[in-house]
């Protein structure tokens, strides 16, 4: 059996300074779920494979409660110093997540601009996805599409600090503020998803009108954030939560059920919705104290493979749908596109290998080297945590 | 507890200064054409294009809905392009004209969840289309022709690339 295995109540949550391997698990199976139903979507799919096409979409719940979790641990180490630091702090911070993300994406932006399949664009046409403008309370346009949840997670990391130091400049502690930050994050998305959501009926497309706006969906990274509080400041809380692991697998099994019987049923009521996102985002968030407590296999070629995935997520997820495009490229130029293209099971393990190639490429080329600069040239160093290197986006 | 001006002036600008972001960068995108493929099994492409209408496409036909039937914001003239698979090969690509006024149409009234909505159907089936650029459009001054917004319908995915 090659289940990762879980370690003991007491060890989850242990402070450790290695990459903690069961986000490495979660942050591969949030990746690959995102590269598969695109994979669908980009293919003829045999239709045992296109009925379970509907689970990547809780590809991107996992990541944005993944991604909660870390950045959130890393605003609870580096707020503390905030009354202190001041803006210069999440100056920082910013600067550190910003050369983590916009050298990838204003790169894969410019490609997209050239080889989008409706047609090259121009920057000036989607002026607005320089500042991540795309889908911020309206909804996501087809161009490049798949950057709606990197918009979520840009708009969180821009946000969030910026309510902590708001909290801090009425006078509270870090940790009061921190909590105040989750609070509102927790709240304000789903609220605004009942009373703006308009759910009569004919008009509901619920993928560009909800789950791809940023303001609807800022909870799914609150709920992650929640997690990192209990983490941080709830230790035995977080461990119970891991013993609950089956509670909280059925309850994610529960959810992908009732997508899979009525997904679109979701957008005929404005409470279906409100709920929905909130149950979805406190289920994975829920998950998060059992992954973090998933030890190694005894496999060392699939923890490799585990590890690897996860350090090239980030250039996995912005750049598979560009590999896709290239295959078909390539298929039509070379003449088998005929041939193999309306077989999944010759498409996929060349689409697969074309994906890891671009984004090991991209990773060793773009990402690596710029977070070794921004690493060099960072001022406050002890901002730098071993969390960080566990952040998928 | 002390409050912190500083901090507060500080925060506050941060936000002025994303809000004035977003406006800049909002101005003017419904001119900008955005295209949408439609899966090969004919799945319908829901989409809500402007001021609240909404468009759903497939091979068969195109469907506008407006919501409370206002047909006010729509005045403006559509222009509806039909591209079949021989228009498309020629240089440049050759269009079937359907352009049309909503006013003009016939479309049918129905309550969904007691809200009143009308429907306008342009069925499609009998020209096969490969592709569809649907939108609207003023012509200021006589100049032709400035466009509103503008869908583009894409259902054959061999087209992807040519």
């Amino acid at each position: 059996m090659m289940m990762a295995t879980p370690k003991p109540a007491s060890a989850v949550g242990a402070e450790s300074h290695d990459r903690m391997y069961g986000l490495d698990v979660c942050r591969t199976m949030a990746i690959l779920s995102v590269v598969f139903g695109h994979m669908l979507q980009h293919s003829t799919p045999h239709p045992y494979l296109a009925s379970v096409g509907f689970m990547a979409i809780f590809g991107v719940d996992l990541f944005f409660c993944l991604s909660g979790f870390l950045i959130g641990r890393i605003l609870m180490q580096v707020s503390e110093r905030w009354p202190q630091e001041q803006e210069r702090g999440v100056m920082q911070f910013w600067y550190r997540r910003w050369m983590r993300t916009l050298p990838l994406y204003f790169f894969f932006l410019f490609v997209e601009l050239q080889i989008y399949w409706g047609g090259a664009s121009s920057l000036s046409a989607q002026r607005a996805y320089l500042v991540f403008a795309q889908n911020l309370a309206w909804p996501m346009p087809s161009f490049y599409g798949l950057t709606w949840s990197l918009t979520v997670e840009e708009w969180f990391y821009f946000l969030f600090p910026l309510l902590i130091l708001l909290s801090i400049g009425f006078g509270k502690t870090p940790r009061a503020s921190v909590l105040t930050a989750i609070v509102i994050f927790l709240v304000i998305p789903p609220v605004l998803r009942f009373f703006l959501f308009d759910a009569s009926g004919a008009f509901n497309n619920l993928d560009p009108n909800i789950r791809h706006v940023v303001i609807f969906r800022l909870d799914s990274l609150g709920f992650g954030v929640l997690a990192a509080y209990i983490y941080h400041w709830h230790k035995p809380l977080f461990r119970m939560i891991a013993e609950l692991r089956w509670f909280f697998i059925a309850a994610a099994l529960a959810c992908m059920a009732f997508i899979k019987w009525d997904y679109f049923g979701l957008a005929e009521t404005n409470w279906l919705v409100t709920v929905y996102f909130s149950v979805v985002a406190l289920v994975f968030a829920g998950l998060i104290p059992f992954f973090s407590g998933l030890s190694p296999t005894r496999f060392a070629w699939f923890n490799r493979f585990v590890k690897y995935t996860s350090q090239i997520a980030y250039s996995l997820y912005l750049g598979h749908v560009v590999a896709f495009a290239a295959c078909i490229y390539m298929f039509k130029r070379l003449g088998c596109y005929d041939t193999i293209y309306p077989n999944p099971w010759l498409t996929y393990p060349i689409f697969m290998a074309l994906v890891y190639l671009l984004a090991s490429f991209t990773y060793f080329a773009i990402e690596k080297p710029l977070l070794t600069l921004r690493d060099r040239r960072s001022k406050v160093t002890a901002q730098k945590t071993p969390i960080e290197a566990q952040v998928p986006i | 507890m002390k409050i912190d001006y500083r901090l507060l002036t500080i925060v506050a600008c941060a936000f002025v200064v994303a809000g004035a972001a977003i406006v800049m960068t909002r101005q003017a995108t419904n001119s900008a054409v955005v295209m949408e493929i439609i899966p090969p099994k004919g799945v319908a492409m829901t989409d809500r294009v402007h001021d609240g209408m909404q468009l759903e496409v497939t091979a068969k036909g195109l469907t506008l809905t407006l919501p409370k039937c206002n047909l006010d914001k729509y005045q403006d003239k559509f222009f509806l392009h039909l591209y079949t698979r021989s228009g498309l090969e020629k240089n440049p690509p050759a269009f079937i004209n359907l352009d049309f006024f909503l006013a003009q149409e016939t479309g049918l009234a129905q309550q969904i969840h007691g809200e009143k909505s009308c429907v306008y159907l342009k069925p499609l089936s009998d020209f096969s289309p490969q592709q569809v650029n649907i939108g609207q459009f003023t012509v200021p001054n006589g100049n032709c022709c400035e466009i509103t917004w503008s869908r583009t319908y894409i259902f054959d995915r061999n087209l992807l690339g040519k």
